[in-house]
């Protein structure tokens, strides 16, 4: 399907810099669907999502449009192709809704489908009656993705048939998650609303993931954030005015040796995560009623420990970022080789006070929301690449910061926090997917 | 319209609704902040019937310190947004005051918004304000925007609408 045979692919990517066209070339993008998106676990949603049976949202693994739904067993969560086994027109737009006794009917010709994909019903069957048409052919329904799994209420499903199963595949990002959830004092959590953010990237996808662990970028792309911030401190020295949103902001100013403290973890199949002890969240104020009920639930100890965990921004490689200390995630959704969009979702901690949500919510104002202060700095970074390197202004996009430097620990590899071990770890996934395995990586 | 809102008070808010939109266009954030109170509030919710802002997410809830802070942080000379510029104009149209009580006033509006920033946006969405005298002088109190695509992929939005 491609004219890039495997040695191309590899000429794109050396130890300490990638090629423009990682980002720029349309045929690069079309197979990093094919064989990244096609076969990684992607993030579909939150069992929280689709509490009843029948309720569902529409969203994509990669370009596929897919429905995940709750069976009419009210246990299972299908996730399936969002298309008619007849014409394959997309059997439903509609972002969120319930599927009354758990069937679809396509809008156009009126098949309709179970809540598992198969075909229930064919209008007027008799015209497929001895005309070599299989009603229980799983490709006349909605055909389920190749595998579903469920993480603590997080629902991951892959194209392919093959490949590690979820837990393997997350490894140790799976504590990130696992830190989300024991977060709660009841250890559960739930989606806020019915729709996250949606942020339009003019660029490639990578650009989003690569920026969570650029380390050396706040500090001077958010330095005006930063400085307006600060301006409203000092405008009222005595006050807690501004003081819940420069929690929020200030560290993102934070200096080259806040960052370097906080390291970085690369693990395998390009996840990785800062932070560990320290993070971007280490001196958020503890609310009283909050710990009171977590040590209620916990104990103390074991209250601590959750508390304690600390990590920046946890990335499951390619679709979605945890941040287990403000309860949210954010979801890669690629549209074109320079065209991605952000979704943001927002948790509340079931049995937490509303000032744990509160603080969620202003995180996602003031982080990721598109009316962002910080967002549009971003922006303005990526586009600046995506446009240089689509113009072929550069050809080599570097990646030397403290190459070599990095420490193996038996699968992980890590790093100070500005290291660009945080992007040349993607790269060596990108390439092992890209290439099937044949670069020879550790995946 | 209801009785209560005679005249005179019409005169006045639709005054305060004109100065506020000619403050955005103009983007004179510090003139529009002090057309609020002091605990008043701009809300840009994210779902088309949101009914508050502390159950889920918003694209904007800002207070007087968070004004303040995009005040200082539009047109920043540290800001790598700011090669553009942010010039934007917006359009009211079919206001309607009703009272909400003696002293608050609700007034209802539609907007279209172009704002210019790299790129050309254009925004539409219905726009709530709840305004209340105090003195002579009258002050938003809130002002909630519900854009029609508040739920669509959207492109930075880099000025109150
Ligand atoms: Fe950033």
């Amino acid at each position: 399907m491609s004219g890039l045979a495997t040695e191309d692919l590899k000429r794109l990517v050396e130890s300490a810099r990638v090629y423009r066209d990682v980002y720029a070339s349309p045929e690069v993008f079309e197979l990093e669907m094919a064989r990244i998106w096609g076969h990684a676990w992607l993030y579909v949603g939150h069992q929280s999502q689709v509490p009843e049976p029948g309720d569902f949202i529409t969203t994509t693994l990669g370009l596929k449009p897919v429905i995940m739904v709750r069976h009419t067993d009210g246990e299972t969560i299908h996730v399936l192709h969002n298309r008619c086994g007849h014409r394959g027109a997309i059997v439903c737009y509609q972002r969120h809704g319930h599927a009354k006794s758990g069937l679809f009917r396509c809008p156009y010709h009126g098949w309709i489908f179970r809540s598992d994909g198969s075909l229930r019903t064919l209008p007027s069957p008799g015209g497929y009656k001895d005309v070599g048409f299989d009603a229980d052919d799983p490709a006349f329904g909605m055909p389920p993705a190749a595998r579903v799994a469920m993480y603590r209420g997080f629902v991951f499903a892959s194209l392919s048939a093959e490949g590690p199963d979820l837990p393997n595949f997350l490894g140790e990002a799976a504590d990130t998650i696992d830190n989300m959830v024991d977060r709660s004092p009841v250890g559960e959590i739930e989606v806020t609303g019915k729709v996250g953010h949606r942020f339009l990237h003019r660029n490639n996808w990578k650009f989003f993931i690569e920026n969570l662990h650029d380390a050396m970028h706040p500090m001077v792309a958010h330095a005006a954030t930063g400085d307006a911030v600060k301006q409203v401190l000092d405008a009222y020295p005595d006050s807690d005015v501004g003081r819940p949103e420069a929690e929020v902001i200030a560290p993102f100013g934070g200096s080259y040796d806040f960052f370097d403290e906080m390291g970085f973890v690369g693990l395998p199949r390009g996840h990785g995560y800062m932070g560990g002890s320290k993070s971007i969240f280490s001196h958020y104020q503890m609310y009283p009623d909050y710990l009171a009920a977590m040590e209620e639930a916990y104990g103390t100890a074991r209250t601590q420990e959750i508390l304690s965990y600390n990590k920046h921004n946890t990335l499951v490689y390619p679709s979605c970022t945890v941040r287990d200390g403000i309860q949210s995630i954010r979801v890669v959704k690629p549209v074109s080789v320079n065209e991605t969009v952000i979704e943001s979702w927002t948790f509340r901690l079931k049995g937490a006070p509303q000032s744990m949500l509160d603080r969620t919510l202003r995180y996602s104002r003031l982080i990721n929301s598109p009316a962002s202060c910080v967002g549009p700095d971003d922006m303005s970074c990526y586009d600046r690449i995506q446009e240089a390197a689509a113009a072929g202004t550069i050809d080599w996009i570097d990646l030397h910061r403290h190459l070599g430097r990095e420490v193996r620990d038996g699968e992980r590899l890590t790093a100070i926090g500005t290291s660009d071990l945080a992007l040349r770890n993607q790269y060596l996934a990108w390439l092992d997917y890209m290439t099937d395995g044949a670069a020879g990586h550790a995946a | 319209m209801r009785p209560d809102v005679t005249p005179e008070i019409e005169v006045a808010i639709n005054a305060l609704i004109r100065r506020e939109t000619a403050c955005l266009n103009d983007g004179d954030l510090d003139a529009w902040m002090a057309l609020f109170t002091d605990d008043g509030y701009y809300w840009m919710p994210l779902e088309a019937d949101q009914q508050s802002p502390d159950e889920h997410d918003s694209l904007i809830y800002d207070n007087r310190p968070l004004m303040e802070i995009r005040r200082n942080n539009l047109g920043h000379p540290l800001s790598p947004s700011m090669d553009f510029p942010v010039r934007s104009v917006r359009i009211l149209a079919d206001l309607a005051i009703d009272a909400a009580t003696a002293n608050e006033y609700v007034v209802r509006t539609s907007v279209i918004a172009m704002i210019n920033h790299k790129r050309q946006d254009v925004y539409g969405g219905r726009v709530t304000y709840r305004v209340c005298r105090l003195g002579d002088d009258w002050r938003i109190q809130c002002k909630r925007v519900d854009l029609l695509n508040a739920d669509s992929p959207l492109d930075t939005i880099m000025m109150y609408i």
